[in-house]
């Protein structure tokens, strides 16, 4: 008698290249999770701005940015690097803003950032502008931040909200 | 009839159909977790606002930050202790000069107020108190110059401290007046992060904050001379 045989409809599936697939893009998304919060954490962009003062004195001004490091200061905008030893040259880019600042005293402020390495630097900055008599602010700064003016602020952000 | 025997087979037959769902929603979970993190990796930027500089009126209270921890100058005790040692220094009085007349009467007096003026001198260069951060030494008592130098043996509280309502800070910010104190804080370079939060502490609770970066190595003096924290 001959035995009929007992096809089996469902086709044995082999798991096991998925499971790899599957386990190698755990790992990816772990390392680009890490990577990701990294920067996140380090790379900060900051935008200081002056407090409002009284009767919004500060709102109608505007801000322009000394960042002090170690070895000279950057002027904003522009990103003009100035040494340390021709802070106090007449024809430095420095003294240039501040004379432009002196004559624009009621409408423009001035922040300062202050690395953690650049106290000196800070300090010979500072009293340059206070003879000047231009307003100033002064904010400690991070070494792993970034400074954002507030212009570059606006403009992303009105770039940001055009459709 | 024939016994049929059964074969068995060692291998066990593995069902991955959990284990595979457990793996798909983790990758899931990943993958949203990623996409969170990239949004928060674009939208780091932060706005921070900082006051101009400007002078006050009020009564400086000054604060040092060191190793990111917040210790409070009482510079007040250390003012009270000095006047408890000029109160206690003899008076010295020069010989007038109708004491002229007898020379060697003058002359004993002068010499007598001479030593009477080093001995003041004396006591209050070995000016020595304590605070409670800090040994409070004369460094040149002509400008009343002195040297606040850290308990080794005591630091001060760090940025989770400070918010405890019950914090040596919060204590000491609620026996001070916002409309006639204000706060100066002299911040060492590493300790930026907690300068911030207590600023924003300091600011929720009404008071102006001034500050003074301060390099590490250097000690703290107050004395004439130097620089005046003012509000900023």
């Amino acid at each position: 008698m001959r035995r009929r045989t007992n096809k089996k409809n469902h086709p044995n599936v082999e798991l096991f290249p998925f499971l790899s697939i599957l386990a190698c893009t755990i790992g990816t998304l772990i390392l680009l999770i890490i990577v990701l919060t990294t920067q996140a954490l380090n790379q900060q962009e900051v935008t200081i701005v002056a407090r409002e003062g009284e009767q919004g004195v500060n709102g109608k001004k505007s801000p322009r940015y000394i960042e002090s490091r170690s070895n000279g200061v950057i002027l904003y905008p522009g990103e003009v690097f100035v040494p340390r030893r021709e802070l106090d040259k007449p024809d430095s880019p420095l003294q240039t803003m501040l004379v432009e600042m002196k004559q624009n005293r009621d409408r423009e402020y001035l922040i300062v950032t202050l690395r953690p390495d650049a106290i000196d630097v800070f300090n010979q900055v500072r009293n340059l502008v206070e003879a000047e008599e231009i307003d100033i602010g002064y904010e400690p700064f991070d070494a792993s931040w970034t400074l954002k003016t507030e212009a570059e602020l606006e403009r992303e952000n009105s770039g940001n909200e055009k459709p | 009839m024939k016994n049929r025997r059964r074969r068995k087979t060692n291998t066990p037959d593995q069902n991955l159909d959990s284990f595979l769902d457990i793996l798909t929603n983790t990758v899931g979970v990943l993958m949203f977790i990623s996409l969170f993190v990239s949004l928060i990796a674009v939208e780091a930027d932060s706005i921070v606002k900082t006051p101009l500089a400007s002078n006050s009126d009020k009564n400086p209270r000054f604060f040092e930050i060191r190793d990111n921890k917040v210790t409070f100058i009482d510079d007040e005790q250390v003012s009270e202790a000095i006047q408890q040692v000029i109160g206690s220094l003899p008076s010295c009085n020069r010989p007038s000069l109708d004491s002229r007349s007898n020379e060697e009467l003058y002359l004993r007096g002068l010499s007598n107020y001479r030593s009477c003026i080093s001995s003041r001198g004396r006591r209050l260069t070995n000016f020595r108190t304590q605070t409670d951060y800090y040994t409070v030494t004369m460094v040149n008592p002509s400008t009343f110059s002195l040297r606040y130098e850290p308990l080794l043996n005591k630091s001060g509280e760090d940025q989770n401290q400070l918010a405890i309502p019950e914090s040596q800070f919060n204590q000491t910010l609620a026996e001070l007046n916002p409309q006639e104190d204000y706060l100066a804080f002299i911040v060492r370079p590493d300790s930026f992060k907690s300068f911030r939060a207590a600023r924003e502490q300091a600011w929720a609770q009404g008071f102006e904050v001034g500050w003074e970066p301060h390099k590490s190595e250097l000690p703290i003096q107050f004395g004439s001379g130097g620089r005046t924290i003012g509000v900023q």
